[in-house]
């Protein structure tokens, strides 16, 4: 049986507001953006003075204007899922990472961690962008279990606001920073159980979502939001169908794209509010680390018994779902 | 028993000497140096720009990494005699992507029209080991009947042609492995190792807006010490002659330490670096792809990787 011991988060500390963002002046207010994607404020490593004036119109300088990088934000996810998990970084025995916008592409984002943290064990990075946390949990559910290291650390970061066109009216308001870090392990208990894991990919349609390596995120706006919500849907369902869940008491976890989205599905599965956890609208959309952030931001609400599934969406294209249970 | 069922490999449609990309010698002892290699730049354009700033080679390149990924894909599948249509998973690997997102495995899984799970499992250049000590590693019943391994490097489209060892060393190319856990031919994977040192990590750095970079090289003794945590494991399988592959830049040095390491077994070195230069991931996968084919049943052949990270790996391979 495999089991998230504890989780971690870290975002940025600079809020970027909707009136900021109609104050560039670039065609859009504040009132649309909360209108068309629920996002209230987004949280950046990037100096509001350096937005205002160049737009990041040259994203190399982006990395120069700030000291937050997708490795120093896992860092302090990684420090709260230990403390949360009950264990010291020396006794982690793997790394995997998801970095959707690394600052360096060689080495890996994980060799980075594992050279941060002075440890000495197979680390790499497992990519996928947006449904990292279904990936990463689907791959180590793949192990045999004696194959495992007592202690796996699972990381999902970026900082992609460095990536950001604050020109285009649509990519400013999206994008926040942020990361998030889950320790797992096959061979101690811990607070969420793992009861199923799903991960799935259509790579016909990976030029629906891109980072450049020198250039900006883009994306087919329209296509990716009728996928998501499409595919989303069709994760909870799968889920309900095998598992019987209660959304009077389960509680769903979506990739924290935009709220509105989120809305639309969690009105098709009348899933109610309270049952609904999430970040965006105060975050915005931190990648990969969204889902797994939201969950560690309520993680002293998971209660013994509780079924949680999150089921995410992204990149590649590509989808997947977990769903645990607070363990007794 | 996983297996490597078929292992292709493709290079630029362009081949350079280091006269022709007007080299003459790199500032320090590097025991490997390559004499031709494949470039995946326009030669006029090295010449006219030095390639600087390497963010525009993009829009002069022969090729991506993901033209060659899909080169060499479809060349293990036509060794194999199977179809695009039988992968079931495809897994990559890049150090050297035009986009960070999507990942090189689905980019390349895309353009071969698949829609199947797929993604990156990267470790810089060790991509043979960490991919296949991942495999090996999962229950049997996780692995389709034929998984994909690429890895795909244009490291010259990031050298600054101007200055630097860099300049040496780095040739293009990729290879792509079809593994499967259900088919018993090609070769068994008997043991596959991967892990880090986190010391000298950056040696070979490769920031997002920034030319591929050379640091300090590890040390002899450095390497030998992560590499010794595998000697016992791989002593038990060696037979009393392999094969070896190895990293471009640690031939000489991991050569050595084989024979010192297991002196009953009798080392042949194989290499296509002073041809195609330094590919990083793809090194062991397009050098197993040209020399493969001479070996007969119960011959063996270790691969040892080492790169940034420092990562480092062991692959002990035997064909059934």
């Amino acid at each position: 049986m495999l089991y998230i011991l504890g989780i971690g988060y870290s975002h940025s500390t600079i809020s970027v507001s909707n009136e900021f963002l109609e104050a560039l002046d670039i065609g859009t207010n504040a009132g649309w953006i909360l209108d068309k994607i629920g996002i209230e404020s987004r949280k950046t490593s990037l100096p509001i003075d350096y937005i205002q004036q160049t737009r990041n119109q040259n994203p190399e300088k982006a990395l120069e204007v700030t000291e937050t990088s997708p490795t120093s934000l896992a860092l302090e996810a990684i420090e709260m899922a230990c403390k949360r998990a009950g264990i010291e970084p020396s006794q982690i025995g793997m790394i995997i990472c998801d970095c959707v916008r690394p600052n360096s592409v060689t080495p890996t984002e994980s060799q980075r961690i594992a050279a941060a943290l002075s440890l000495k064990v197979p680390a790499f990075d497992v990519l996928t962008a947006c449904p990292a946390f279904a990936l990463h949990l689907e791959f180590i559910n793949n192990y045999r279990e004696e194959a495992l290291p007592e202690y796996v650390l699972c990381v999902t970061t970026a900082t992609l606001t460095h990536a950001v066109n604050y020109n285009d009216r649509s990519d400013g308001a999206i994008w926040g920073d942020g990361a998030a870090a889950w320790i797992m392990s096959t061979k101690h208990a811990g607070k969420l159980k793992v009861l199923d894991t799903h991960f799935d990919a259509d790579p016909t349609r990976s030029s629906a979502v891109v980072v450049d390596r020198f250039g900006w995120f883009h994306q087919d706006g329209r296509a990716v939001r009728d996928f998501s919500v499409r595919q989303t849907v069709r994760l909870i369902k799968r889920a309900e169908e095998a598992y019987g869940l209660d959304w009077n008491k389960d509680v769903f976890v979506g990739h924290q794209a935009n709220a509105t989205m989120l809305a639309q599905i969690t009105n098709n599965r009348d899933i109610p509010e309270e049952n609904h956890w999430h970040n965006v609208r105060c975050i915005g959309n931190q990648a990969g680390a969204g889902a797994p952030a939201s969950l560690a931001m309520r993680w002293d609400d998971i209660k013994p018994g509780m079924r949680i599934l999150v089921a995410v969406v992204g990149a590649g294209l590509s989808w997947g779902s977990v769903l645990m249970e607070g363990a007794a | 028993m996983l297996s490597i069922l078929s292992v292709g490999s493709a290079f630029p449609p362009q081949s350079l000497t280091n006269a022709e990309l007007g080299l003459t010698s790199p500032s320090r002892n590097l025991s490997f140096i390559a004499e031709r290699r494949g470039v995946s730049i326009p030669l006029n354009y090295i010449k006219e720009t030095g390639n600087i700033p390497v963010k525009n080679a993009l829009s002069h390149s022969l090729c991506s990494p993901s033209d060659m990924g899909i080169k060499a894909v479809e060349q293990a599948l036509s060794k194999l005699g199977i179809t695009t249509e039988q992968i079931e998973l495809l897994i990559g690997d890049t150090s050297t992507p035009w986009e960070v997102c999507p990942s090189e495995g689905q980019r390349v899984a895309g353009r071969l029209g698949r829609k199947i799970p797929s993604y990156d499992i990267t470790g810089s250049t060790c991509a043979t080991s960490v991919q296949l000590s991942t495999l090996l590693k999962w229950k049997a019943n996780k692995l389709p009947e034929y998984t994909v391994l690429i890895s795909a490097s244009a490291a010259t489209q990031v050298i600054n042609f101007n200055e630097g060892d860099e300049r040496f060393i780095f040739g293009d190319g990729a290879s792509a492995y079809i593994v499967s856990a259900t088919h018993q031919k090609g070769w068994k994977v008997l043991q596959a190792h991967y892990a880090v040192n986190p010391e000298n990590q950056s040696f070979i750095r490769g920031d997002l807006f920034a030319p591929l970079s050379l640091g300090e090289i590890p040390s002899e003794e450095t390497v030998e010490g992560m590499l010794s945590s595998f000697g016992k494991a791989l002593a038990k399988d060696l037979k009393s002659k392999v094969t070896l592959i190895a990293s471009p830049m640690f031939e000489g040095m991991l050569h050595a330490w084989v024979k010192r390491s297991f002196p009953n077994t009798s080392t042949t070195l194989v290499s296509i670096s002073k041809e195609n230069g330094d590919m990083l991931g793809a090194v062991s996968g397009a050098t197993f792809a040209q020399y493969e084919a001479a070996h007969s049943s119960g011959d063996q052949v270790l691969m040892l990787e080492v790169g940034p990270g420092v990562g480092f790996g062991a692959v002990l391979l035997e064909k059934w």
